[in-house]
């Protein structure tokens, strides 16, 4: 088999353009990729950085400075809240087993009174201190379970959104280039109208012989008895009339 | 062939993008329904309030059994000829100490049941963000909020105080020679030691 130059000069043409059209195709398909991965990474450190301010924190609670912090704190409340329930001294308590006395005796039990209210207000202290402990424990435990509740809530939402991003990349790989549809199609015209052409060039059917120019031509001359008119099929008129060559402008 | 292509994909995904959108939308306004459900009721007044409750219901009882303890005490001493004494003074002292230390105990568990209170009501509240995550649906969260309050056991349990002054007013009931000879008033023999069980008083060497 031998081509005509016209041949493969539209062989190298059709070829050209059909992969000229799928990389232009597969460059637009990996732009829009590209973005959607661009909008996905974008959405990702938005979660990422509320994770991270979460997780800062909940970390926060438990340096030394904020340590030292609550802990004066619980300790200062919980002393308020125990000294504020012992009772106020109130000699009219006693006022039965003093009240017949000598003053020195009186004085004596005031003292020792006195002393135990002393006692008593030590002991609200050392008790806030071992309480102020746990106090702060508490509360970080509290503040604890809600960053992680709040982390695992952002975490969902970064892989419901990373999940759908697939989707959208997928999507994205079917994207296509109008003008490299276009290339495509007008590689493929060329290759059809190649196809059709070379015979001719080659001085040759398509179909290997000689054709009836119209059918009907054919059966009349049956009818009549004539000679059946016989010509050379040629597909350049046939193209002539075809609306996609003659759209793509081949001839 | 379709020029562009990939347009039904591209609609779902677009279509998901929303829908995951509003999913977490969903999520985080049912998270903001929970915590202003929960944040309207226990707040800190609230669990101010379990604590004076606390206190209110303890209180009476300690003040009751003190008074009781320091009338028997005053009896005791004074049948005993110990009123006007250095030990009746001391005994006096340490049963105010002692009062000072139930009342303050009282506070520290009333305390302690606001803690629980706190602990209890926030692990009703974890277990509603967890449901919301997955369910993310706002009135389902809120619902289910106010649902979960019903549940809440954060009254702490209350009950009734024992003696707290029987051991104190057991030793001061003790002989009152033996008493005063206990806290080392006018006794020429030294430091002496009770024994609970022989209920007699001996001298420490």
């Amino acid at each position: 088999m031998c081509f005509d130059p016209v041949s493969l000069a539209l062989m190298a043409a059709s070829t050209a353009a059909t992969a000229g059209g799928n990389r232009l195709n597969q460059l637009a398909a990996n732009k829009a990729i590209k973005q959607q991965a661009g909008l996905e990474r974008a959405r990702q450190e938005k979660y990422q950085a509320e994770s991270d301010q979460n997780f800062k924190n909940a970390l926060s609670d438990f340096n030394p400075q904020s340590m030292d912090t609550n802990l004066a704190k619980a300790l200062a409340d919980r002393n308020t809240a125990i000294s504020n329930n012992l009772s106020p001294m109130d000699a009219g308590n006693y006022e039965a087993a003093t009240s017949n006395q000598p003053e020195i005796v009186k004085s004596t039990i005031a003292g020792k009174l006195a002393d135990a209210v002393a006692k008593g207000k030590d002991h609200a202290r050392r008790m806030a201190a071992l309480g102020a402990t746990d106090t702060v424990g508490a509360n970080n435990a509290i503040n604890l379970g809600r960053s992680a509740s709040k982390g695992a809530m952002l975490g969902g939402f970064a892989k419901g959104s990373a999940d759908v991003s697939k989707m959208e990349q997928e999507a994205a790989g079917q994207t296509r280039s109008g003008f490299g549809d276009a290339l495509g199609l007008a590689g493929n015209a060329l290759s059809m109208y190649n196809m059709v052409s070379a015979p001719s060039r080659m001085g040759d059917s398509i179909f290997g012989g000689q054709v009836m120019q119209d059918p009907t031509d054919v059966l009349d001359a049956t009818l009549q008895g004539k000679n059946i008119p016989v010509t050379k099929y040629d597909p350049q008129a046939l193209l002539k009339n075809n609306a996609v060559t003659r759209f793509l402008g081949f001839v | 062939m379709c020029l562009g292509g990939g347009g039904s994909a591209k609609r779902a995904a677009a279509q998901a993008r929303a829908d995951e959108a509003a999913r977490q939308a969903r999520i985080a306004q049912g998270r903001q329904s929970i915590d202003d459900t929960f944040n309207q009721t226990y707040n800190d007044d609230f669990f101010s309030n379990i604590g004076k409750s606390y206190n209110d219901y303890y209180n009476p009882q300690v003040d009751q059994q003190f008074n009781d303890a320091q009338k028997k005490l005053t009896f005791n001493l004074g049948r005993q000829g110990l009123s006007g004494s250095t030990a009746a003074s001391d005994q006096f002292g340490r049963l105010q100490e002692k009062y000072d230390q139930e009342r303050a105990n009282i506070a520290n568990q009333s305390l302690q049941a606001q803690q629980t209170a706190r602990g209890n009501v926030e692990q009703q509240r974890n277990q509603l963000y967890s449901i919301n995550n997955s369910t993310a649906d706002p009135a389902a969260a809120a619902a289910s909020a106010r649902d979960a309050m019903k549940g809440i056991t954060t009254q702490p349990s209350f009950t009734t105080l024992g003696n707290l002054f029987a051991d104190f007013l057991n030793n001061a009931s003790a002989p009152a020679a033996s008493v005063a000879l206990a806290q080392g008033y006018g006794s020429p023999q030294g430091p002496t030691a009770y024994n609970n069980s022989a209920k007699s008083w001996s001298v420490v060497n």
